[in-house]
């Protein structure tokens, strides 16, 4: 029986393990979401006029354009860094992957434009080398990082307003709406559930072998706990073999009290990007 | 008596277990297996992608730099061999003699400043850069999925059956160093 339970237990332990990894240590996106100035290179204004074309573009459509600035790009290319951030922010909706992530490295001087899956059509790989080459780098060159983002991020929407027949509303107001829009599409719930489901179950397995365990060296005990066991033994089964290989599973995000957070979109490397 | 019936429930348990894991094992395992082939058909998409954009970028290039017929014959010889490649092995050497047949042409390129500042090149330029990244990425993909099918097979106790069921290893795509460095469409 001790063998039994050892057996069990490690076959549970071995069920359970699932790995996921992300090489490049990305940050978590601002509340924001369409600005995430961590190099804090955008003036205030600029900020929030993308927020504004941001939330509008995104409530009519549901692509995610958003903009992020970073000191340092720990050592990484721009496009991979660009890329690994909008698949680990999930940009862009889960269904279409209607992502793109405007990407600048201030010390690296370094500038890039990842689109998403959905959009590649529409932001062609030489399309965005020509939004960077006449709308972002005339600007960074000199330095002014705030206007060369804020011009290459509206030729984007352009683009993207134009591909879904769309036009923007310059009186655009961020409301309340548009986070609940935002929640609505939430993701990762099943992957959540699937675990707690794996682990009550491991719980309630190993909690019955333990009691047979007990109760058979003991040698004295009830009569009427085989069919808990039998259900036990099903409802492992059914259930929780999905979650423990259910592995690749995106982790869940992480967008605090409030505000905007990814779609679930992915990203496929499509994209330019200049150093200036 | 009683002791004898709790063995007896204990093992049934055990056995449903297994044989539950048995069937949803297997059922991961052919789901796995297809991410594995998905994944590598995604690949090849992009090598054709790539090998499509040539003929565009050979012309344009061609308008500057019209004596380097050598390196327009051996691109237009390994795109050849690319396309009529069969085997995955016929593939990997089609791609390698592409792949430096390309180098060649970024190489000559170098030397027509021109052609640097030509809005066409720029914009095969940029595809082509596109395109390698959607490689790499394709292959970083890849390789993720076909570890998380080779670690799954190896694993207890889907490792007793994987074999018998004819779920083998799967190579991993080694990045050669010439891969990596190779074709690179920065010009300083």
């Amino acid at each position: 029986m001790k063998k039994v339970f050892t057996f069990v237990s490690i076959l549970i332990l071995v069920l359970s393990l699932s790995f996921s990894s992300f090489a490049i240590n990305i940050p978590e996106p601002t509340s924001d979401f369409f600005v995430n100035d961590f190099a804090d290179v955008i003036n205030e204004e600029d900020e929030q006029e993308i927020m504004k074309i941001g939330a509008d573009l995104y409530s009519q459509t549901s692509a995610q354009i958003v903009v992020v600035t970073v000191d340092s790009l720990d050592g990484y290319e721009v496009n991979d860094y660009a890329l690994e951030l909008g698949r680990e922010w999930g940009v862009g909706s889960k269904e279409t992957s209607n992502g793109v992530v405007l990407l600048l490295s201030v010390s690296d001087r370094e500038v890039t434009i990842q689109v998403g899956y959905g959009l590649e059509g529409c932001l062609t790989d030489a399309g965005t080398g020509r939004i960077l080459d006449n709308y972002a780098i005339p600007y960074l060159v000199n330095d002014d990082f705030s206007t060369g983002l804020i011009e290459a991020y509206k030729a984007i929407v352009g683009d993207v307003c134009t591909e879904y027949g769309v036009e923007l509303n310059p009186n655009y107001q961020i409301t309340y709406d548009d986070y609940d829009y935002h929640y609505s599409d939430d993701l990762g719930d099943s992957d959540a559930f699937g675990s707690i489901v794996l682990f009550v179950t491991a719980l309630v397995l190993v909690s019955l072998i333990i009691f047979i365990n007990k109760h058979a060296g003991g040698g004295s005990d009830d009569s009427d706990f085989g069919g808990g066991t039998f259900s036990g033994g099903r409802s492992y089964r059914g259930t929780t073999f999905y979650g423990g290989f259910s592995g690749g599973s995106r982790g869940g995000f992480s967008g605090g009290g409030g505000g905007f957070r990814g779609g679930g979109g992915s990203f496929g490397g499509g994209g330019s990007s200049r150093g200036f | 008596m009683k002791k004898g019936l709790i063995i007896v429930i204990a093992i049934v348990a055990v056995i449903a277990i297994l044989g539950g894991s048995l069937v949803s094992s297997y059922n991961g395992l052919v789901e796995k297996q297809a991410n594995v082939e998905n994944a590598d058909a995604q690949i090849q998409v992009q090598l054709q992608r790539r090998a499509d954009l040539i003929p565009n970028l050979v012309n344009t290039v061609k308008g500057y730099a019209a004596h380097e017929e050598g390196v327009y014959t051996a691109l237009a010889e390994a795109r050849t061999m690319l396309k009529s490649a069969s085997t995955p092995e016929e593939y990997t050497d089609a791609n390698a003699s592409f792949e430096s047949a390309l180098s060649r042409l970024l190489v000559v390129v170098e030397n027509y400043p021109e052609l640097n500042a030509d809005a066409n090149f720029i914009a095969l330029q940029d595809q082509l850069e596109g395109t390698e990244n959607r490689i790499s990425v394709a292959r970083k993909d890849y390789n993720d999925i076909a570890t998380e099918y080779n670690t799954l097979i190896k694993k207890f106790p889907t490792v007793i059956f994987a074999g018998m069921l004819g779920f083998e290893k799967v190579d991993l795509f080694e990045a050669t160093e010439e891969s990596q460095t190779v074709p690179t469409v920065d010009f300083e």
